[in-house]
Protein backbone atom coordinates (compact mmCIF):
# COMPACT_ATOMS: atom_id res chain seq x y z
CA UNK A 1 0.00 0.00 0.00
CA UNK A 2 1.66 3.55 -0.83
CA UNK A 3 1.53 6.84 0.53
CA UNK A 4 -1.68 7.93 -1.50
CA UNK A 5 -3.44 5.18 -0.78
CA UNK A 6 -2.85 5.46 2.90
CA UNK A 7 -3.72 9.55 2.52
CA UNK A 8 -7.03 8.29 1.05
CA UNK A 9 -7.80 5.59 3.23
CA UNK A 10 -7.58 7.73 6.67
CA UNK A 11 -10.42 9.84 6.45
CA UNK A 12 -12.35 6.58 5.10
CA UNK A 13 -11.46 4.94 8.50
CA UNK A 14 -12.13 7.91 10.85
CA UNK A 15 -16.03 8.37 9.63
CA UNK A 16 -16.55 4.34 8.43
CA UNK A 17 -17.46 5.48 5.73
CA UNK A 18 -16.67 5.73 1.67
CA UNK A 19 -17.78 8.55 0.06
CA UNK A 20 -16.90 10.53 -2.71
CA UNK A 21 -15.47 10.17 -6.35
CA UNK A 22 -12.59 8.22 -7.68
CA UNK A 23 -10.79 6.66 -10.12
CA UNK A 24 -11.33 3.36 -10.83
CA UNK A 25 -7.82 2.41 -9.87
CA UNK A 26 -8.16 5.09 -6.53
CA UNK A 27 -11.55 2.64 -5.93
CA UNK A 28 -9.56 -0.68 -6.13
CA UNK A 29 -6.43 0.42 -4.11
CA UNK A 30 -8.84 2.09 -1.13
CA UNK A 31 -10.93 -1.93 -1.41
CA UNK A 32 -7.19 -3.55 -1.06
CA UNK A 33 -5.98 -1.30 1.73
CA UNK A 34 -9.43 -1.92 3.59
CA UNK A 35 -8.98 -5.58 2.74
CA UNK A 36 -5.79 -5.54 3.93
CA UNK A 37 -6.54 -3.59 7.52
CA UNK A 38 -9.65 -5.73 8.03
CA UNK A 39 -7.85 -8.74 7.76
CA UNK A 40 -4.76 -7.28 9.94
CA UNK A 41 -7.26 -6.15 12.49
CA UNK A 42 -9.28 -9.52 12.89
CA UNK A 43 -5.54 -11.37 13.33
CA UNK A 44 -4.44 -8.51 15.97
CA UNK A 45 -8.14 -9.14 17.18
CA UNK A 46 -7.70 -12.46 17.52
CA UNK A 47 -3.92 -12.50 19.32
CA UNK A 48 -5.31 -10.40 21.81
CA UNK A 49 -8.27 -12.72 22.70
CA UNK A 50 -6.07 -15.84 23.16
CA UNK A 51 -3.44 -13.75 25.15
CA UNK A 52 -5.98 -12.21 27.44
CA UNK A 53 -7.76 -15.90 27.55
CA UNK A 54 -4.14 -17.25 28.36
CA UNK A 55 -2.59 -14.78 30.69
CA UNK A 56 -6.23 -14.68 33.05
CA UNK A 57 -5.71 -18.17 33.17
CA UNK A 58 -2.00 -18.61 34.17
CA UNK A 59 -2.56 -15.46 36.25
CA UNK A 60 -5.80 -15.25 38.22
CA UNK A 61 -5.94 -18.58 39.78
CA UNK A 62 -2.35 -18.32 41.33
CA UNK A 63 -3.14 -15.01 42.26
CA UNK A 64 -5.98 -16.27 44.61
CA UNK A 65 -3.90 -18.30 45.85
CA UNK A 66 -1.46 -15.95 46.78
CA UNK A 67 1.33 -16.22 43.71
CA UNK A 68 1.90 -12.60 43.31
CA UNK A 69 4.41 -13.03 40.95
CA UNK A 70 2.05 -13.79 38.76
CA UNK A 71 0.73 -10.06 38.77
CA UNK A 72 2.46 -8.76 35.39
CA UNK A 73 0.72 -11.52 33.74
CA UNK A 74 -2.81 -10.83 34.81
CA UNK A 75 -1.91 -6.88 34.33
CA UNK A 76 -1.09 -8.23 30.25
CA UNK A 77 -4.24 -9.64 30.42
CA UNK A 78 -6.37 -6.51 31.31
CA UNK A 79 -4.63 -4.89 28.64
CA UNK A 80 -5.22 -7.61 26.18
CA UNK A 81 -9.01 -7.27 27.27
CA UNK A 82 -8.88 -3.33 26.15
CA UNK A 83 -6.92 -4.22 23.08
CA UNK A 84 -9.44 -6.48 21.99
CA UNK A 85 -12.29 -4.17 22.35
CA UNK A 86 -10.62 -1.33 20.65
CA UNK A 87 -9.49 -3.40 17.47
CA UNK A 88 -13.42 -4.56 17.74
CA UNK A 89 -13.82 -1.10 17.18
CA UNK A 90 -11.99 -0.74 14.02
CA UNK A 91 -13.81 -3.76 12.47
CA UNK A 92 -15.32 -3.46 9.19
CA UNK A 93 -18.27 -5.44 7.31
CA UNK A 94 -16.89 -8.57 5.24
CA UNK A 95 -19.34 -7.68 2.46
CA UNK A 96 -16.58 -4.72 1.56
CA UNK A 97 -13.82 -7.32 0.67
CA UNK A 98 -16.49 -10.14 0.12
CA UNK A 99 -18.63 -8.27 -2.09
CA UNK A 100 -18.03 -4.78 -3.43
CA UNK A 101 -14.06 -5.23 -3.70
CA UNK A 102 -15.19 -8.45 -6.43
CA UNK A 103 -17.31 -6.42 -7.97
CA UNK A 104 -15.22 -3.48 -8.83
CA UNK A 105 -12.64 -5.74 -9.69
CA UNK A 106 -15.23 -7.48 -12.44
CA UNK A 107 -16.42 -3.88 -13.65
CA UNK A 108 -12.79 -2.50 -13.56
CA UNK A 109 -12.10 -2.53 -17.64
CA UNK A 110 -16.15 -1.66 -18.21
CA UNK A 111 -15.74 1.45 -16.38
CA UNK A 112 -14.60 4.36 -19.24
CA UNK A 113 -10.84 5.54 -18.37
CA UNK A 114 -10.33 9.06 -16.54
CA UNK A 115 -13.64 9.05 -15.77
CA UNK A 116 -14.69 8.79 -11.28
CA UNK A 117 -16.78 6.24 -10.17
CA UNK A 118 -19.06 7.98 -7.03
CA UNK A 119 -19.24 6.40 -3.96
CA UNK A 120 -21.27 5.54 -1.00
CA UNK A 121 -19.88 2.62 1.17
CA UNK A 122 -21.20 2.26 5.11
CA UNK A 123 -18.09 0.37 6.50
CA UNK A 124 -19.35 -0.64 9.42
CA UNK A 125 -21.31 -3.85 9.88
CA UNK A 126 -25.17 -4.09 9.85
CA UNK A 127 -25.50 -4.93 13.55
CA UNK A 128 -23.69 -1.62 14.76
CA UNK A 129 -26.08 0.64 17.20
CA UNK A 130 -25.77 3.23 14.40
CA UNK A 131 -28.05 1.74 12.26
CA UNK A 132 -30.81 0.88 15.01
CA UNK A 133 -34.05 2.05 13.57
CA UNK A 134 -36.25 0.43 16.05
CA UNK A 135 -36.16 -1.84 19.72
CA UNK A 136 -38.82 -3.86 20.51
CA UNK A 137 -40.56 -4.35 23.57
CA UNK A 138 -39.57 -7.15 25.73
CA UNK A 139 -42.05 -10.49 25.07
CA UNK A 140 -42.31 -14.27 25.79
CA UNK A 141 -42.00 -16.82 23.18
CA UNK A 142 -42.22 -20.58 24.11
CA UNK A 143 -39.76 -21.27 27.06
CA UNK A 144 -37.63 -17.68 26.23
CA UNK A 145 -39.43 -15.59 28.97
CA UNK A 146 -37.29 -12.67 27.37
CA UNK A 147 -37.22 -11.93 23.50
CA UNK A 148 -36.34 -8.75 21.93
CA UNK A 149 -36.29 -8.29 18.50
CA UNK A 150 -33.45 -5.32 16.93
CA UNK A 151 -34.56 -3.93 13.87
CA UNK A 152 -31.25 -2.19 11.76
CA UNK A 153 -31.76 -0.90 8.50
CA UNK A 154 -29.37 1.07 6.25
CA UNK A 155 -28.60 2.14 2.77
CA UNK A 156 -25.57 -0.21 1.90
CA UNK A 157 -23.99 0.74 -1.19
CA UNK A 158 -24.47 3.51 -3.91
CA UNK A 159 -22.15 3.32 -6.75
CA UNK A 160 -22.39 5.11 -10.43
CA UNK A 161 -19.87 4.92 -13.00
CA UNK A 162 -19.72 6.14 -16.81
CA UNK A 163 -18.80 2.81 -18.90
CA UNK A 164 -16.76 2.16 -21.67
CA UNK A 165 -20.06 1.73 -24.12
CA UNK A 166 -21.57 5.46 -22.93
CA UNK A 167 -23.78 3.81 -20.78
CA UNK A 168 -24.08 5.14 -17.53
CA UNK A 169 -24.01 2.06 -14.50
CA UNK A 170 -26.25 3.06 -11.35
CA UNK A 171 -25.80 0.24 -8.09
CA UNK A 172 -27.80 0.23 -5.08
CA UNK A 173 -28.17 -2.17 -1.99
CA UNK A 174 -30.21 -1.62 0.44
CA UNK A 175 -30.42 -3.92 3.71
CA UNK A 176 -32.82 -4.61 6.36
CA UNK A 177 -32.16 -6.77 9.39
CA UNK A 178 -34.15 -8.43 12.04
CA UNK A 179 -32.11 -9.66 15.38
CA UNK A 180 -34.03 -11.69 17.52
CA UNK A 181 -32.40 -11.77 21.19
CA UNK A 182 -33.70 -15.01 23.37
CA UNK A 183 -32.76 -15.37 26.89
CA UNK A 184 -33.57 -18.27 28.73
CA UNK A 185 -32.76 -19.57 32.29
CA UNK A 186 -32.03 -23.64 32.10
CA UNK A 187 -32.66 -25.54 35.80
CA UNK A 188 -29.40 -25.45 36.65
CA UNK A 189 -29.41 -21.62 36.79
CA UNK A 190 -27.45 -20.62 33.63
CA UNK A 191 -28.51 -17.84 31.45
CA UNK A 192 -28.26 -18.38 27.82
CA UNK A 193 -28.99 -16.11 24.95
CA UNK A 194 -29.40 -17.51 21.70
CA UNK A 195 -29.65 -14.84 18.35
CA UNK A 196 -31.52 -15.55 14.95
CA UNK A 197 -30.74 -13.06 12.11
CA UNK A 198 -33.71 -12.36 9.15
CA UNK A 199 -31.88 -10.32 6.43
CA UNK A 200 -33.30 -8.99 3.31
CA UNK A 201 -31.25 -6.80 0.83
CA UNK A 202 -33.01 -5.04 -1.80
CA UNK A 203 -30.59 -4.49 -4.65
CA UNK A 204 -31.39 -1.67 -7.67
CA UNK A 205 -29.62 -1.85 -11.46
CA UNK A 206 -30.34 0.67 -13.51
CA UNK A 207 -28.27 1.67 -16.85
CA UNK A 208 -28.61 4.98 -18.61
CA UNK A 209 -28.42 4.09 -21.93
CA UNK A 210 -26.27 5.27 -24.66
CA UNK A 211 -29.51 5.45 -27.54
CA UNK A 212 -26.56 6.26 -30.50
CA UNK A 213 -24.55 3.12 -29.72
CA UNK A 214 -27.60 0.69 -28.32
CA UNK A 215 -31.18 0.60 -29.31
CA UNK A 216 -32.95 -0.93 -26.53
CA UNK A 217 -35.98 -4.27 -26.65
CA UNK A 218 -37.23 -5.98 -23.63
CA UNK A 219 -35.66 -9.70 -23.55
CA UNK A 220 -37.55 -12.74 -24.66
CA UNK A 221 -38.43 -14.88 -21.35
CA UNK A 222 -37.32 -12.51 -18.71
CA UNK A 223 -38.30 -13.07 -15.31
CA UNK A 224 -40.74 -11.64 -13.85
CA UNK A 225 -38.62 -10.69 -10.36
CA UNK A 226 -38.53 -14.12 -9.19
CA UNK A 227 -36.01 -15.96 -7.20
CA UNK A 228 -33.52 -13.29 -7.19
CA UNK A 229 -33.69 -12.14 -10.28
CA UNK A 230 -34.76 -8.89 -11.48
CA UNK A 231 -38.08 -7.53 -13.62
CA UNK A 232 -37.01 -5.41 -16.05
CA UNK A 233 -38.07 -2.46 -16.78
CA UNK A 234 -37.22 0.17 -19.85
CA UNK A 235 -38.31 4.00 -19.21
CA UNK A 236 -37.96 7.15 -20.19
CA UNK A 237 -36.08 9.35 -17.61
CA UNK A 238 -35.28 12.77 -18.20
CA UNK A 239 -35.47 12.40 -21.45
CA UNK A 240 -33.14 9.28 -21.46
CA UNK A 241 -33.78 5.99 -22.13
CA UNK A 242 -33.42 3.65 -18.50
CA UNK A 243 -33.30 0.00 -18.23
CA UNK A 244 -34.06 -0.75 -14.91
CA UNK A 245 -34.14 -3.77 -12.82
CA UNK A 246 -34.48 -4.74 -8.63
CA UNK A 247 -34.91 -7.74 -6.95
CA UNK A 248 -34.41 -8.78 -3.16
CA UNK A 249 -32.71 -11.54 -1.33
CA UNK A 250 -33.94 -12.76 2.05
CA UNK A 251 -32.05 -14.77 4.14
CA UNK A 252 -31.84 -16.45 7.76
CA UNK A 253 -29.29 -17.24 9.83
CA UNK A 254 -28.77 -18.87 13.40
CA UNK A 255 -25.81 -17.68 14.79
CA UNK A 256 -24.39 -16.70 18.32
CA UNK A 257 -22.11 -14.16 16.73
CA UNK A 258 -22.06 -11.64 14.17
CA UNK A 259 -24.56 -11.55 11.32
CA UNK A 260 -22.15 -12.78 8.52
CA UNK A 261 -24.73 -12.95 5.57
CA UNK A 262 -22.71 -11.75 2.45
CA UNK A 263 -24.51 -10.40 -0.81
CA UNK A 264 -22.73 -12.52 -3.47
CA UNK A 265 -21.12 -10.55 -5.93
CA UNK A 266 -22.04 -13.28 -8.72
CA UNK A 267 -25.86 -12.38 -8.41
CA UNK A 268 -25.66 -9.17 -9.20
CA UNK A 269 -23.63 -9.33 -11.89
CA UNK A 270 -25.20 -12.17 -13.41
CA UNK A 271 -28.46 -10.00 -13.27
CA UNK A 272 -26.28 -7.19 -14.69
CA UNK A 273 -25.95 -8.85 -17.51
CA UNK A 274 -29.75 -9.71 -18.08
CA UNK A 275 -30.25 -5.83 -18.32
CA UNK A 276 -27.61 -5.89 -20.78
CA UNK A 277 -29.34 -8.38 -22.78
CA UNK A 278 -32.10 -5.74 -23.80
CA UNK A 279 -29.68 -4.07 -25.62
CA UNK A 280 -28.95 -4.27 -29.25
CA UNK A 281 -26.33 -2.63 -31.18
CA UNK A 282 -27.90 0.59 -32.97
CA UNK A 283 -28.09 0.59 -36.55
CA UNK A 284 -25.19 3.05 -37.73
CA UNK A 285 -24.78 4.43 -41.25
CA UNK B 1 5.39 -11.99 -30.36
CA UNK B 2 2.02 -10.54 -31.13
CA UNK B 3 -0.07 -8.76 -28.24
CA UNK B 4 -2.11 -10.29 -25.57
CA UNK B 5 -5.55 -11.27 -27.27
CA UNK B 6 -7.24 -12.19 -23.86
CA UNK B 7 -10.22 -10.60 -23.32
CA UNK B 8 -10.50 -7.91 -20.29
CA UNK B 9 -14.11 -6.85 -19.62
CA UNK B 10 -17.23 -8.41 -18.61
CA UNK B 11 -20.06 -6.10 -20.06
CA UNK B 12 -17.62 -4.80 -23.01
CA UNK B 13 -14.80 -7.37 -24.40
CA UNK B 14 -11.19 -5.79 -24.92
CA UNK B 15 -7.84 -7.54 -26.04
CA UNK B 16 -5.60 -6.73 -22.99
CA UNK B 17 -3.00 -5.50 -25.83
CA UNK B 18 0.21 -5.65 -23.63
CA UNK B 19 3.19 -7.56 -25.45
CA UNK B 20 2.61 -11.26 -25.13
CA UNK B 21 4.73 -13.54 -23.27
CA UNK B 22 3.55 -17.22 -24.69
CA UNK B 23 1.41 -18.99 -26.69
CA UNK B 24 -1.66 -20.59 -24.73
CA UNK B 25 -1.13 -25.02 -25.44
CA UNK B 26 -4.66 -24.76 -25.55
CA UNK B 27 -6.26 -22.48 -27.97
CA UNK B 28 -3.42 -21.01 -29.22
CA UNK B 29 -3.59 -17.28 -28.60
CA UNK B 30 -1.05 -15.21 -27.64
CA UNK B 31 -0.75 -14.13 -23.93
CA UNK B 32 0.86 -11.78 -21.77
CA UNK B 33 2.50 -12.87 -18.30
CA UNK B 34 -0.40 -11.23 -16.18
CA UNK B 35 -3.11 -13.89 -18.40
CA UNK B 36 -1.10 -16.79 -18.28
CA UNK B 37 -0.35 -19.62 -15.94
CA UNK B 38 2.13 -23.01 -15.71
CA UNK B 39 -0.29 -26.05 -15.83
CA UNK B 40 1.31 -29.36 -16.29
CA UNK B 41 4.21 -28.15 -17.91
CA UNK B 42 2.34 -25.64 -20.29
CA UNK B 43 1.31 -22.60 -20.80
CA UNK B 44 -2.09 -21.65 -20.62
CA UNK B 45 -3.97 -18.65 -21.16
CA UNK B 46 -6.18 -17.79 -17.67
CA UNK B 47 -9.56 -18.68 -19.67
CA UNK B 48 -7.98 -22.33 -20.28
CA UNK B 49 -5.95 -22.62 -17.05
CA UNK B 50 -10.14 -21.61 -14.74
CA UNK B 51 -11.40 -24.35 -17.50
CA UNK B 52 -8.59 -26.97 -16.69
CA UNK B 53 -8.16 -25.99 -12.95
CA UNK B 54 -11.73 -25.52 -11.55
CA UNK B 55 -10.89 -27.42 -8.50
CA UNK B 56 -8.58 -24.51 -7.48
CA UNK B 57 -9.91 -23.30 -4.24
CA UNK B 58 -10.53 -19.58 -3.58
CA UNK B 59 -8.32 -18.76 -1.00
CA UNK B 60 -5.41 -19.16 -3.19
CA UNK B 61 -5.30 -15.59 -2.95
CA UNK B 62 -4.84 -15.21 -6.65
CA UNK B 63 -6.94 -12.44 -7.75
CA UNK B 64 -7.20 -12.21 -11.57
CA UNK B 65 -7.87 -16.55 -11.44
CA UNK B 66 -10.69 -15.29 -9.08
CA UNK B 67 -11.93 -12.73 -11.36
CA UNK B 68 -11.59 -15.17 -14.34
CA UNK B 69 -13.44 -17.61 -12.74
CA UNK B 70 -16.08 -15.27 -11.33
CA UNK B 71 -16.79 -14.06 -15.53
CA UNK B 72 -17.23 -17.61 -16.08
CA UNK B 73 -19.57 -18.29 -13.32
CA UNK B 74 -21.53 -15.31 -14.68
CA UNK B 75 -21.47 -15.83 -18.42
CA UNK B 76 -22.87 -19.34 -17.45
CA UNK B 77 -25.07 -18.94 -14.97
CA UNK B 78 -29.14 -19.15 -15.70
CA UNK B 79 -30.89 -16.59 -18.05
CA UNK B 80 -27.42 -15.04 -19.01
CA UNK B 81 -28.00 -17.13 -22.38
CA UNK B 82 -29.83 -14.16 -23.85
CA UNK B 83 -26.36 -11.83 -23.17
CA UNK B 84 -23.42 -12.10 -25.07
CA UNK B 85 -20.49 -9.06 -24.50
CA UNK B 86 -20.14 -6.65 -26.92
CA UNK B 87 -16.78 -6.86 -27.85
CA UNK B 88 -15.02 -3.33 -28.61
CA UNK B 89 -11.49 -4.81 -29.65
CA UNK B 90 -9.73 -3.45 -32.58
CA UNK B 91 -10.06 -5.98 -35.52
CA UNK B 92 -6.97 -5.77 -37.57
CA UNK B 93 -9.07 -6.25 -40.83
CA UNK B 94 -11.79 -3.70 -40.11
CA UNK B 95 -11.96 -1.12 -37.98
CA UNK B 96 -15.48 1.11 -36.85
CA UNK B 97 -14.38 3.64 -39.56
CA UNK B 98 -12.80 1.39 -41.81
CA UNK B 99 -15.54 1.89 -44.93
CA UNK B 100 -12.49 3.39 -47.04
CA UNK B 101 -11.36 0.38 -46.74
CA UNK B 102 -13.63 -1.07 -49.74
CA UNK B 103 -12.66 2.33 -51.96
CA UNK B 104 -10.93 1.06 -55.24
CA UNK B 105 -7.79 1.88 -53.99
CA UNK B 106 -8.08 -0.75 -51.81
CA UNK B 107 -8.77 -3.44 -54.34
CA UNK B 108 -8.50 -7.16 -54.03
CA UNK B 109 -5.54 -8.19 -53.76
CA UNK B 110 -3.80 -5.13 -53.28
CA UNK B 111 -2.01 -4.92 -50.02
CA UNK B 112 -2.69 -2.31 -47.53
CA UNK B 113 0.48 -0.43 -46.07
CA UNK B 114 1.11 -0.55 -42.52
CA UNK B 115 -1.54 -3.34 -42.15
CA UNK B 116 -0.13 -6.81 -40.82
CA UNK B 117 -0.85 -10.32 -42.01
CA UNK B 118 -3.75 -11.42 -40.25
CA UNK B 119 -3.02 -14.58 -37.46
CA UNK B 120 -5.05 -17.73 -36.64
CA UNK B 121 -4.97 -15.87 -33.18
CA UNK B 122 -7.36 -13.29 -34.12
CA UNK B 123 -10.35 -15.64 -34.91
CA UNK B 124 -10.19 -16.87 -31.36
CA UNK B 125 -13.07 -16.63 -29.38
CA UNK B 126 -12.51 -15.56 -25.67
Amino acid sequence: MNKATNKLLDPILREHRMSGKWKADEVKNILTGLETFDIAVARKKKISLAVCISSFVVAIVPLFVGFFYTLPAALVGVVCIFLFRRYRSFDIDDQVRLFVKPMVESLQYDVKKDTDISMDLELLPLDNNKYLAEKSKPYAAGPYPKCCDYIYKRDFLKMKMSLVDGNKLSIGVDEFLTKTEKTKTNPRGKTKTKYKYAKKTGYSLELKVNTARFAVSKPDGSDKGAGGTPEIHIVKKDGATVVAGSFDVKCKEKSAGKAEICSDPVLVLGNLTRLYAALKPATTR
Amino acid sequence: MAKCKYKVGLLNLQDCGKEGVAVCASCNRPVCGAHSRIHEKSTLCLECFVNKVPEKDDKSGDPDYRAARRRNLIYGAAGAAAFHPFYFGRSRSYGYDDYTYFDDTYAAGNTVAGKEEIEPSDFQES
